[in-house]
């Protein structure tokens, strides 16, 4: 097998058995993440139409949030004690270890979504179409794809886990509202057929934001 | 002559401040060099701008005929570093740790396992190469980050151990200068920072000592 890709699956192969021996903090997000989306459907329990209605958007609210506690928390363990440092030496590409990252991170955000979304269901009293399945993927690869950049581009500061956010958001604000627009299209059963536009802006806004983290990805993740 | 270091002019600086500066240094290729100076001199900064870690601000860098600034990959595929920090996983068991550096390193799995079968042995340190790091002492830390050295050294030309004896135990002190005394025997061009003089010199027939963040004393030991 090709150097580059068995980095690539090295650095994804070891991520996932140290977050699976460090379940404690994944319970952790995910139980967050639920407790948000109770909360927004308290919040608006006044008004079930209304509560319909906002579903998609607060699902992806739960999804971002849940998602920024487990990328800062991404990096955290290359940095306690040189090991960033230690990949590189070991002749590991930046870019091989921004994907094994990247697949790393993804495979959590669709972790979470396994979750949120049965519970949005049971919380806001919505039927869980099977076309739904494209749109959770493709905002998930958004979110991962940039949000691994920038949890990479953050780890060294000292106030990293704030700047994270700050910075994630605005980049993230496409990819979001193409989300939130095609799992409400979804949920709606998209009788006009208008979620195939907003998937393809998806699709586009994901392959941009890809190849430009690949780019940045050699200069940002060697660090020297 | 081959060098494994040419620096010409070389300097490190953090904002204002001037960490290496004038840093004129030629070392053979099978030379063996330790390297002294007072802590904070800059001794860590030096090895780790020759281990592509830290990059010169100003002046030329050439590491086994390559531009620490434009050829970082050719660099790390023929160097290895024994620092300060142990670079190791506590979640991970200390064999899968040796996997991993094995995996990054390209060793196909049944010699990658082989040969971590044979370093663990030669450690000492095989009934608890399936115990996770943080399970270990210091001093078998310590064993597990020879281990990822011994793993890669058919591949390296360049060793940079960064006070490489502290941490260790006896037995583990015996181990490290085994392996000192392996790798200069087949070539391998070893610089070799410590505070323990008697310990450095034994190996090394150069000297180099960092004062003020300059290279204060060239030359054979006295």
């Amino acid at each position: 097998m090709n150097l580059f890709f068995r980095q690539t699956l090295a650095i994804f192969r070891k991520d996932l058995a140290m977050e699976v021996r460090e379940g404690h903090h994944l319970v952790s997000i995910v139980l967050f993440g639920v407790l948000l989306l109770l909360l927004f459907s308290f919040a608006l329990s006044v008004d079930p139409e209304l509560m319909r209605r906002m579903a998609p958007g607060l699902l992806w609210l739960a999804v971002f949030f849940t998602s920024i506690l487990s990328l800062s928390h991404a990096f955290r363990k290359e940095t306690e004690d040189g090991q960033w440092d230690g990949l590189l030496l070991l002749g590991t590409d930046p870019r091989a270890l921004y994907l094994g990252k990247l697949m790393t991170n993804l495979a959590l955000v669709l972790l979470f979504q396994a979750v949120l979304l049965p519970m949005m269901a049971i919380f806001f009293d919505q039927s869980l179409p099977l076309s739904l399945g494209v749109s959770l993927f493709l905002g998930s690869l958004g979110i991962a794809t940039v949000g691994t950049l920038y949890a990479g581009l953050t780890a060294s500061f000292r106030e990293g886990q704030l700047l994270l956010p700050l910075l994630l958001f605005p980049m993230l604000v496409p990819v979001l509202l193409c989300s939130v627009n095609v799992t409400a299209l979804a949920l709606a059963h998209d009788l006009f057929g208008q979620q195939r536009a907003w998937l393809k802006l998806l699709i586009l806004f994901d392959t941009i934001f890809l190849l430009g983290s690949l780019l940045f990805a050699e200069t940002l993740f060697d660090r020297s | 002559m081959d060098m494994a270091v040419e620096m010409l002019g070389a300097g490190k600086r953090y904002g204002a401040h001037w960490v290496l500066s004038r840093l004129n240094v030629s070392i053979r290729r099978g030379d063996t060099v330790a390297i002294f100076g007072k802590n904070g001199s800059g001794k860590s900064t030096f090895l780790k701008m020759i281990a592509t870690l830290v990059a010169p601000s100003t002046g030329s860098v050439l590491i086994l005929g390559h531009d620490v600034r434009k050829d970082k990959g050719p660099i790390r595929r023929r160097i290895r570093m024994l620092g300060h920090e142990k670079q190791l996983y506590d979640a991970l068991t200390a064999r899968e740790n040796l996997r991993l550096a094995g995996d990054l390193l390209g060793i196909p799995a049944p010699e990658r396992d082989a040969k971590i079968g044979h370093i663990l042995d030669r450690l000492q340190i095989s009934r608890l190469a399936d115990r996770r790091i943080d399970e270990l002492s210091e001093g078998t830390k310590k064993r597990v980050v020879l281990g990822r050295l011994i793993l890669s050294q058919e591949r390296t030309d360049l060793l940079l151990l960064d006070e490489p004896h502290p941490t260790l135990d006896d037995e583990g002190r015996r181990i490290l200068d085994d392996l000192i005394s392996e790798w200069k025997s087949q070539g391998k061009t070893i610089l070799l920072s410590s505070h323990d003089h008697a310990q450095a010199l034994r190996h090394a027939h150069r000297l180099l000592i960092i004062a003020d963040g300059t290279v204060g004393y060239d030359g054979a030991p006295k």
